[in-house]
């Protein structure tokens, strides 16, 4: 499989969405059902590159090539705030827009999807959180270990 | 029913619709319209801010607790009550569009159930 070349996502209009595989139906009455089909992880992330004449060769040589014309899956990293994850991804429908910002400098944004996108750090977060009631707690742990760490005070 | 606890409320960008049960008849002509019943649906459209760790937070118990957002939970909401807590459910998914590496605005249509 690929790997993504060494280019920067910009976080100007970085932003991921939930496809849920679910049927709403609203009866006459107004009562309205919610049908759970299947799990469904494969997020949809929106990104943006900046770019060089350079580096916008790079990224479409990468795309023609290495991804037989954008079908193909590759390992790539993608953010989760400010947590950098690794997964498998694939740009939806292969398409990109290309956008001159000056002669030499380019935006590229397009689409991607995380397959099987996984929560287990947000698992984790979740009951450690729950578990000692409330955020309070997390950032007093943070504080400490940051105090401990980097200022070697226990 | 799951609670989505610990997290700032949806009052960023608030606006409801209200839709009754009502039939209004759609040929030519006269119109008429009827109650079908006394039930309403209260879409919002809700926008929420969410910092660090609040983002994983949140998207753990919508995606795991909640069944990708399938299942009612208890959250707060605002109505002429001010901010209450009660049913509600997401409709469809949700767009999380990053201010920061730390920052993010959580936009969703969500289904309330008073």
């Amino acid at each position: 499989m690929a790997t993504f070349p060494d280019l920067d996502y910009s976080t100007e209009g970085y932003g991921w969405a939930s496809e849920p595989e679910a049927i709403r139906t609203v009866y006459a009455s107004k009562n309205t059902r919610n049908r759970y089909l299947f799990k469904n992880r494969d997020d949809k992330f929106t990104v943006t590159l900046k770019l060089t004449n350079d580096e916008l060769s790079i990224f479409e040589s990468f795309v023609l090539i290495d991804l037989n014309n954008g079908a193909d899956e590759f390992t790539g990293t993608y953010f989760v705030g400010d947590s950098a994850r690794t997964g498998t991804l694939q740009i939806d429908n292969g398409t990109y827009s290309v956008n001159n910002l000056t002669p030499d400098f380019w935006s590229v944004t397009y689409d991607f999807y995380v397959r099987e996108r996984q929560f287990n750090d947000e698992q984790t977060i979740y009951e450690f959180v729950n578990q000692y009631n409330g955020f309070e707690s997390f950032w007093d742990i943070m504080h400490a270990t940051d105090l401990a760490i980097n200022d070697n005070e226990l | 029913m799951p609670d989505l606890l610990y997290l700032p409320p949806w009052t960023r960008n608030y606006s409801y619709d209200i839709e009754p049960s009502v039939g209004r008849t759609s040929q030519r002509g006269y119109k008429r319209q009827a109650a079908r019943g006394h039930r309403q649906v209260m879409k919002v459209n809700v926008t929420r801010y969410l910092r660090g760790i609040e983002m994983a937070y949140f998207e753990y118990f919508i995606r795991e607790v909640c069944k990708d957002g399938t299942l009612k939970f208890t959250d707060s909401y605002a109505d002429y009550n001010g901010l209450v807590t009660g049913e509600v459910r997401i409709i469809g998914g949700y767009k999380v569009a990053t201010e920061s590496l730390r920052s993010f605005a959580v936009t969703c249509e969500i289904e309330v159930f008073r």
